[in-house]
């Protein structure tokens, strides 16, 4: 007898469980426009969208510095600066809901590699810093880049407007 | 080719090179960069910039004296990998791939086999010396092809 109450105090505790206790960040979470903004003028836009099948996302981003924009790669967007896609991400934790991204800073020639960390409080803000730069010190194109630090700053709050 | 402060340009070379070598401070990458071979591809595999693409070596010397080299042994494989994932639209993508190789390579020798593995199937070759002792000669690395981030030695005969 025992044993049978045991098992259905069991079985209610489990259903009674709030499934969000289980809950897994997916790449849908992390899709759309994602922007940093200093209270001086500069801005960091991000857009992400997932790669069908691949389990991935890749996006644009774009930085202005006091209304210049000095990086740009969103397509249908003025003064774009580059082409093609600039960041490629994946998610690395989906219990903690923690993304590793790299994108690339054309002005320095150099590719960061980071995190982005939603808040688990209010999933549309999350925490946007890099763990790895990578630059290199050949390069074949005209433009020779800038030689230090980096184009859009690190360690920012990062709020989805879309 | 000329230096800046930010690294050296290729664009204006009016001559073929035979080989491209740099030096990573204390501090940076023990290793090569993964962004070095792609800036190999992307500069240095253009028409009329290597004279013998077979021969051609990138060199980079290590704070704590190592000297890695990377050999293009497989010309026509290197061009193919260099054409999916080295230009400079698909790079990002492949460095999202393989940048997990390196989420638990801390030694310089893991960060080295972590690189080797980014780059299997690429045509190319690794080498490592002493550049406090070039008399004793380069070492073939390879890495292990097991999970751990190990690197095997191989004493170059020659």
């Amino acid at each position: 007898m025992k044993l049978k109450i045991l098992s259905i105090v069991f079985i209610f505790a489990l259903f009674a469980c709030p499934m969000g206790s289980f809950a897994q960040y997916r790449l849908a979470d992390y899709e759309g426009i994602w922007r940093w903004t200093s209270g001086s003028g500069d801005t960091l836009l991000l857009g992400l969208k997932q790669i069908p099948v691949q389990g991935k996302l890749t996006g644009f981003h774009a930085f202005s510095q006091r209304g210049v924009v000095l990086d740009n790669s969103i397509p249908g967007t003025p003064n774009r600066t580059f082409d093609s896609a600039t960041i490629y991400a994946h998610i690395i934790d989906p219990a903690a809901g923690q993304l590793q991204y790299v994108i690339q800073d054309h002005l320095r020639n150099s590719i960061y590699i980071g995190k982005i960390d939603l808040l688990t409080n209010n999933r549309d803000k999350a925490i946007f810093y890099t763990t790895k730069t990578e630059r290199s010190h050949l390069f074949y194109d005209p433009n020779i880049p800038l030689s230090a630090g980096r184009t859009f700053p690190d360690n920012l709050v990062l709020v989805r407007i879309e | 080719m000329s230096g800046t402060a930010a690294g050296v340009s290729t664009t204006g070379l009016s001559t073929g090179i035979d080989g491209f070598y740099h030096n990573h401070l204390a501090g940076w990458e023990q290793t090569f960069s993964l962004v070095d071979i792609a800036q190999m591809y992307q500069a240095l595999a253009q028409p009329g910039h290597i004279n013998n693409l077979s021969i051609f070596t990138l060199g980079v010397v290590l704070s704590d004296g190592r000297v890695q080299l990377a050999r293009i042994s497989d010309p026509s494989t290197f061009m193919s990998f260099g054409s999916s994932y080295l230009g400079s639209s698909n790079f990002p993508g492949f460095l999202n791939t393989v940048t997990p190789l390196f989420n638990n390579a801390t030694t310089a020798d893991q960060r080295t086999a972590a690189t080797i593995k980014a780059f299997a199937g690429s045509g190319l070759t690794f080498y490592e010396g002493d550049a406090n002792s070039l008399s004793q000669g380069f070492q073939r690395i390879d890495a292990t092809t097991s999970s751990a981030l190990e690197i095997i030695r191989t004493k170059c005969s020659n």
